[in-house]
């Protein structure tokens, strides 16, 4: 396949030590055109629990529409997905409600994964804390800043702790030390077993992660299959 | 079931939450058939309360499209979640018929007392007949065009042309909002059609618009689930 290129940098292992978890996300022949535009040709992308990969590739080439099918929001026009446990997305345009604050938004997420209202702010409040975010603001989220409502915007991908996590450059608008802090939450979800598939631009942090997929792009679409995928 | 209400009654508490946080657009909403009503109401008691039922359609119908468009970015994730589309359509209608009711009975008091219709009974079931149309109006829309100033001029225009037809015409028949401004012209003292067809009119309308609306959703929508890795 043309313009593929991944990267081994470190062996996937959670940890605490513990073998390496089996693939929790595989994605196989995945296909996809707008109109005649081909974005995706025959993509093949593996992501092991345990294991933090980067996907990488040039603006239009199909990173983010990779992530929303892989997350079931687009279909895709060929191929298929595979996934063990519950996925969280975190788009890179902040998906939420303008006019809901931070624990509205945690409810309403909430039940949608069954959780109580209480369990739910109470879970969303831990994580939002972890990220450095104002707990208790009843600031709606079109009054945040826009890294604080990308805090949010992560925060409500990681409620109900999910084994799949789909960041599609999901520190947009963060500080710099909210910048360094994610990338080692990264390493965290990794050490807890998450399969973690984050799209960057950020060449320097490519050695936080397990594996470089890149995404080519030109006339012959790539594939991306990450090694050992 | 009971999981399906409380996920409906979740939607509806956030939707009630998001529309009383808009006030001016609610002061507005409630001015429109304010004022278009007292506009008419030196001319002909008839007129007056054609255009207030007019008037309370479009703001109603309005609201129900914004409500739909404001939670466009957020709900795909909530759907990926676990919520299902009809829980959150469900929630969403039932909220606003409801407020729409409130304003409904609140301006019905007000125009029997300003206007003394022939008949109260009709006036009554004209403005209590407004909300579900009106709001299963914008519901179509909203899924079938869901953009705003798109949506928002195809509403002007399946209300108004109403205003521009005399009663009794067949193409009344095939507009959405013909069943209560039918009752509304009896109110005045001039509608040829049975209360009957005016109710039959209203419940065919909200049934088929609600099913326009739930097939839209449920394409654009729906959330692939990945099979099991």
């Amino acid at each position: 396949m043309a313009n593929v290129s991944t990267e081994r940098l470190a062996a996937p292992a959670p940890a605490d030590g513990s073998p390496p978890i089996g693939p929790v996300l595989s994605a196989r022949g995945i296909a996809k055109a707008y109109g005649s535009k081909r974005v995706l040709r025959g993509v093949d992308l593996t992501v092991r629990g345990g294991e933090a990969v980067a996907l990488v590739g040039e603006n239009g080439c199909g990173k983010t529409t990779l992530l929303r099918i892989c997350a079931g929001l687009i279909r895709a026009d060929a191929g298929s997905v595979a996934v063990r446990g519950g996925i969280g997305y975190c788009p890179q345009q902040p998906g939420l409600f303008d006019l809901l604050d931070a624990d509205e938004h945690l409810a309403f997420f909430g039940a949608a994964l069954g959780l109580r209202r209480s369990e739910s702010i109470a879970a969303g409040r831990a994580i939002l804390a972890d990220l450095d975010f104002p707990v208790g603001d009843a600031t709606v989220a079109r009054s945040l800043s826009g890294g604080t409502r990308q805090k949010l915007n992560l925060a409500l991908a990681l409620l109900g702790h999910p084994r799949v996590l789909l960041l599609d450059e999901p520190y947009q608008g963060f500080d710099r030390g909210s910048y360094v802090d994610f990338w080692d939450h990264v390493s965290r979800w990794r050490g807890e077993g998450r399969a973690v598939l984050v799209v960057t631009h950020m060449l320097a942090e490519h050695s936080r992660v397990d594996r470089v997929v890149e995404l080519g792009t030109g006339a012959h679409r790539s594939a991306a299959s990450g090694a050992g995928a | 079931m009971r999981l399906f209400a409380l996920r409906a009654v979740i939607a509806a508490e956030m939707q009630g939450r998001q529309l009383m946080r808009r006030r001016l657009a609610l002061a507005i909403l409630i001015a429109l058939p304010v004022a278009l009503y007292l506009a008419m109401l030196g001319q002909s008691r008839e007129s007056a309360i054609q255009f207030g039922a007019l008037g309370m359609s479009w703001s109603v119908a309005c609201a129900s499209l914004f409500a739909v468009l404001a939670a466009r970015e957020a709900e795909p994730r909530l759907l990926l979640c676990g919520f299902r589309a009809a829980e959150l359509m469900v929630g969403r209608f039932v909220l606003l018929v409801g407020g729409g009711m409130i304003f409904a009975l609140a301006a019905a008091l007000a125009m029997t007392l300003a206007s003394s219709p022939i008949s109260e009974g009709a006036l009554i079931g004209a403005c209590v007949l407004v909300p579900p149309v009106a709001v299963s109006l914008g519901l179509a829309v909203a899924a079938v065009i869901p953009h705003d100033l798109e949506g928002t001029l195809v509403i002007i225009g399946l209300v108004g042309v109403q205003l521009a037809l005399t009663s009794g015409t067949w193409i009344n028949v095939i507009l959405p909002m013909d069943g209560p401004i039918q009752l509304a012209y009896r109110a005045g003292g001039s509608s040829s059609a049975p209360v009957g067809w005016s109710v039959l009119h209203a419940v065919a309308t909200v049934l088929l618009l609600l099913a326009i609306a739930s097939l839209s959703w449920s394409l654009r929508l729906h959330v692939r689930r990945a099979a099991a890795a």
